[in-house]
């Protein structure tokens, strides 16, 4: 006799009985052939830029500590020639989204909001904007504690993306998916990912309340994820399959990175004495910190990193909320001042 | 041209240059495409499913100790969302939008086409736990984990897409 179970089983097996198309295999080599390619340039560029964290971490030593209102020259050799970094910043200015000029810290205009900012992200290129804000309309789910919402690059097109506390939200390289930490009203942490041209959510992984407060960065090929697994232990897990993925040890209390490369990893993180931060560029392949620059009596809020120039951009803010825009790259790095400023990233928009 | 063993004796070239892979994509590629074709129900969707599951699979194809469950994962989140190609993302929302029409549209269709809609119209977790479970006769902790997911959860959702699947049967028989 058969069984509804063997029916269903019967049918899917018919379903399923479909021709394997011949083009497939072609299709996979040149999926593999194009991640390959993307792999080598990767690899390429942490190179170079290993040699500049180098140059950067000896312009540092020879300058001393503690000099942040100084500019710091680095002149690593001159190899392709690279794009200009993007001259402007998208940042958080007196609870507002704000573009600022990169080159001589004019604010150059405001973007519309319902709510007072609290973090933000996007990414060169991209066309989406993430970011987090309260209070947004009555009526939320923990009414008060910051919501994740996105809009056009532009500033057009506002939308809610996420009801529950949120916190950190990182957009990928490619600028199609925003990573973020949120709770449910008090409950642990959980990093969650949003696709932004469809809306689709995958739930990356648990973290505890402790490493809840750490920072999530993308790999360059929007593939994997950092994110913190227990008190200076990091994970990186392709999102794809959630699979538990590499472990890394970094310096304690790391509170902003970003991937250079497949293998290097910009930081900052605080003195032992908690009064200055570091940054540095960790790398993943020899496991070796190279510190670029200590910042005394400031903290580094946030980093972003341009891949087509390979310049790092570091917002810097001092005890009274004296806020400095730092790049480092291929080309001697800039240190602009803009008062309030308390995050900014890379600004691209595509045109 | 590299060249490994296929399945039935066929010789495939080799994506990627590594041999032990392309024995692993010819003994692969067949049950792959058919699971994203159950879960995605349209075959130049599945194929880019499929050829991008193995693209991932690839470059951690030394350090992945079951491939197998990774492949499937890949294609079940590929096939949840993750489309990155527009032009496959429209293909295959409209492929969905079609499969929602109203209610009695399914009158005068074949039974597979009808497993295919009923497909279609389940979450798409529960898509995977019925395709996993039914299609591949996967266990329950096998498909728990495979998924990420709870045993009891897999049971749940396998219950209720089998449920789903049988009325889109029973409503074709009646309909006879």
């Amino acid at each position: 006799m058969t069984t509804d179970v063997d029916r269903v089983r019967h049918a899917l097996g018919d379903l399923a009985d479909v021709e394997v198309p011949d083009s497939l295999m072609q299709k996979t080599k040149r999926r593999v052939a194009q991640r390959r390619r993307r792999r080598l340039s990767a690899i390429a560029v942490a190179v170079a830029l290993v040699v500049a964290a180098s140059g950067a971490g000896i312009a540092a030593a020879v300058g001393g500590h503690n000099d942040r209102h100084h500019v710091i020259t680095v002149e690593p050799p001159t190899t392709t020639p690279l794009a200009p970094p993007p001259p402007q910043a998208l940042g958080v200015l007196n609870g507002q989204l704000a573009v600022v000029s990169t080159v001589n810290g004019t604010v150059l205009r405001t973007l519309p909001s319902d709510g007072r900012i609290v973090a933000l992200s996007t990414a060169p290129g991209a066309r989406w904007i993430a970011y987090t804000q309260t209070p947004l309309s009555s009526g939320q789910r923990c009414d008060g504690s910051p919501k994740l919402a996105k809009t056009h690059a532009d500033g057009t097109a506002t939308q809610l993306i996420v009801g529950a506390t949120t916190s950190h939200p990182l957009i990928s390289p490619n600028g199609e998916m925003v990573a973020y930490t949120y709770s449910e009203c008090g409950e642990p942490s959980v990093v969650g990912i949003t696709n932004l041209d469809l809306g689709s959510n995958s739930l990356l992984t648990m973290q505890s309340n402790t490493s809840a407060e750490r920072p999530l960065a993308w790999t360059p090929d929007s593939e994997q994820l950092l994110i913190a697994n227990a008190a200076n232990i990091y994970r990186i897990t392709p999102w794809s399959v959630g699979f538990p993925g590499t472990f890394v040890s970094l310096p304690p209390n790391v509170h902003a990175a970003v991937f250079e490369s497949d293998t290097v990893l910009a930081i900052s993180y605080p003195t032992s004495d908690g009064q200055s931060d570091v940054l540095a560029t960790y790398d993943l392949s020899t496991k070796t910190l190279h510190p670029i620059q200590t910042f005394g009596r400031a903290t580094v809020t946030t980093l972003s990193f341009d891949a087509a120039s390979k310049t790092l951009l570091a917002n810097v803010v001092g005890p009274h909320d004296d806020a400095e825009l730092v790049t480092f790259g291929r080309r001697p790095s800039t240190t602009t001042r803009i008062e309030g400023l308390t995050s900014a990233v890379w600004y691209a928009p595509p045109k | 041209m590299d060249t490994a063993a296929g399945e039935a004796g066929v010789e495939t070239e080799i994506p990627g240059g590594d041999p032990d892979f392309a024995s692993f994509f010819a003994s692969q590629r067949a049950g792959a495409f058919r699971f994203a074709y159950v879960l995605v129900g349209d075959a130049s969707i599945a194929e880019e499913v499929v050829a991008d599951a193995f693209a991932r699979l690839y470059p951690r194809w030394r350090k992945v100790d079951e491939p197998g469950p990774y492949l499937r994962r890949a294609i079940v989140n590929h096939a949840r969302g993750g489309f990155r190609r527009s032009a496959v993302r429209r293909r295959y929302e409209a492929r969905v939008s079609r499969s929602d029409d109203v209610p009695g549209s399914d009158e005068g269709l074949d039974e597979r086409e009808r497993v295919r809609r009923a497909m279609l119209a389940l979450p798409p977790r529960e898509r995977a736990v019925v395709a996993l479970r039914f299609l591949e006769d996967r266990s329950e902790s096998e498909t728990a984990e495979l998924l990420g997911i709870a045993v009891g959860t897999v049971k749940s959702q396998a219950a209720r897409g089998l449920a789903h699947l049988r009325a889109a049967l029973t409503d074709e028989e009646e309909a006879r």
